[in-house]
């Protein structure tokens, strides 16, 4: 057992057109935080996912899954990807069922499942993501946000301890946001191992245990989401914001109106005030 | 695409796959039999039917059975029109070369039992593809033994359909936002440029899903769970009832062409 749920050790991928995605990464990632990449486009964070899942294979370097490194034979990658669950950006090049049912039946019939267990897990699944009532409508007719959390639903029905998110909150309208952020929170809580990539400064700050920046197929910095944000010069090397949470803060703290205590939410600000 | 959404909101959505099937086989069989009160029947009938019970809006039927008919008008022309008639055989006949040219009243008698009888099994195909979703129909045809393969094309031709059919619809709006189709040559050109990246668009969307598969265990077979539906029987005995009646009528009555 480790104290990391990954590992990375100068990890380099190099796409087939010769791109290099990742240049000698190394990084790790604590068991039970609540983990956000953050970095620009094309800085190499889904790239960086699917090493974590199996899909691709490093050209140099290695992971490692719970302090064990991953090998790409196939019972070693089926074990991995029963373990790790990533929910892709897009729904639409994800979902190729023609039914919410089939399309989250998919991940645990390939898990080698019993029939009336692949339909327990689905039926939990599609609870915990909030589309049950869906399961037998054709998955062309809903909307984006639906698809979104039936792509959520096929994933936890594989019922991985971690589950990788990219940019979820991707066109997103607020509501759907707020939803989708309460039940990370919720699989947090039971247990689920979280990570997961985005541009949203001020969700990193608010959600996060601990941050990822990525820049170049490179690690920036890793730390606390107060680490990071105090460092202005690694906030102006990743082209990053300061949280505007963060900002108001520090306005307060310089005029002597705060204590040392950093809100974490809006809630927290009005509580400390 | 509006067919589509109807399908999956019909009023026998719910009823086994299966016993639409044989219904409608078992009726196209009985339509196969020279008689034109039965096929008039099984015309009401699958209207009836479709319209009633599977709350398909009427003028849309009946905008779907023109559709067919423009066929058929033009099919059935060349046994309406008969060369060298008599007079008294023809309901309107001209003088043509050495010969006549008219329209026959057997030749009209003829044609509007092969109508009547067309038409009975279109009715019949439009009770399966109005009330029976397509992905019904492919877990049908698993549970008959389909190779796996067709059936997994046939799954994701159906979805992709739907995505390809989207995209192309917001690309055709993005560049008739920039007058992409003002003129015959500009559309052409703009038709063009939306073909082509459709093409490559598909292309890396395809190893998307790929990606997105193989990262939930795919291993070359889409193994999915079909819901289960159950016979009835009281389906299964109207069933038998209609389709004996029908039977029954086309034998007894004789409305044959001879």
């Amino acid at each position: 057992m480790s104290q990391y749920i990954f590992e990375t050790c100068e990890l380099e991928y190099e796409y087939p057109d010769s791109t290099k995605a990742l240049k000698g990464i190394n990084l790790a990632i604590e068991k039970g935080k609540k983990t956000a990449v953050l970095g620009p486009n094309g800085a190499g964070k889904s790239t960086l996912f699917l090493h974590f899942n199996g899909i691709l294979k490093p050209k140099s370097g290695r992971v490692l899954f719970d302090g064990r490194e991953i090998e790409y034979n196939r019972r070693h990658l089926m074990e991995l990807r029963k373990n790790v669950g990533i929910v892709f950006q897009d729904p639409d090049t994800q979902i190729f069922a023609g039914t919410v049912f089939q399309e989250v039946s998919f991940g645990p019939l390939n898990l080698g499942l019993k029939d009336d267990e692949v339909k327990e897990r689905v039926e939990k699944a599609l609870i915990t993501a909030g589309v049950y009532d869906l399961a037998q409508k054709p998955t062309h007719l809903l909307s984006y946000g639906q698809k979104k959390r039936v792509c959520i639903a096929g994933v936890l029905a594989m019922e991985p301890e971690v589950i990788i998110f990219d940019e979820p909150t991707a066109y997103l309208d607020p509501k759907h946001c707020r939803i989708l952020l309460e039940s990370l929170n919720v699989l947090h809580q039971s247990g689920k191992q979280i990570i997961l990539s985005t541009h949203d400064v001020n969700l990193a700050y608010g959600w996060a245990d601990n941050i990822i920046i990525i820049k170049d197929g490179k690690l920036l910095k890793s730390g606390t989401p107060e680490e990071i944000f105090a460092n202005d010069e690694v906030l102006k090397q990743a082209d990053l914001q300061k949280p505007m949470l963060l900002e108001v803060y520090e306005v307060l703290f310089e005029k002597g109106l705060i204590g040392k205590r950093q809100p974490k939410s809006i809630e927290d600000l009005k509580y400390i005030l | 695409m509006l067919l589509d959404s109807l399908v999956y909101k019909n009023g026998l959505k719910d009823v086994h796959p299966g016993e639409k099937l044989i219904f409608a086989l078992i009726t196209m069989c009985i339509g196969f039999i020279p008689n034109i009160y039965c096929d008039g029947l099984i015309i009401l009938l699958m209207a009836a039917i479709i319209i009633i019970k599977g709350e398909i809006p009427p003028k849309i039927y009946l905008h779907l059975i023109f559709l067919p008919l423009a066929f058929l008008g033009m099919s059935i022309l060349p046994i309406v029109i008969n060369f060298g008639a008599s007079a008294e055989q023809s309901l309107v006949h001209f003088p043509f070369f050495q010969t006549t040219i008219g329209v026959t009243y057997g030749g009209l008698k003829q044609a509007g039992f092969l109508s009547a009888r067309s038409m009975a099994l279109v009715s019949c195909l439009y009770f399966i593809s109005l009330t029976t979703p397509i992905l019904d129909l492919i877990a049908l045809l698993k549970k008959l033994n389909v190779p796996g393969v067709l059936l997994d094309l046939m799954l994701l031709i159906y979805r992709q359909l739907f995505v390809v059919l989207d995209t192309a619809e917001k690309i055709y709006t993005a560049q008739n936002a920039r007058l992409g189709y003002v003129n015959f040559k500009s559309s052409l050109n703009s038709m063009g440029k939306l073909l082509s990246y459709l093409i490559t668009k598909s292309f890396s969307d395809s190893k998307r899903l790929y990606t997105a598969l193989v990262s939930r265990g795919y291993d070359g077979e889409l193994k999915v769970l079909d819901s289960n539906y159950r016979f009835s029987v009281k389906n299964l005995l109207i069933i038998a009832a209609i389709d004996t009646a029908l039977f029954v009528i086309a034998l007894k009555t004789g409305g044959s062409f001879k």
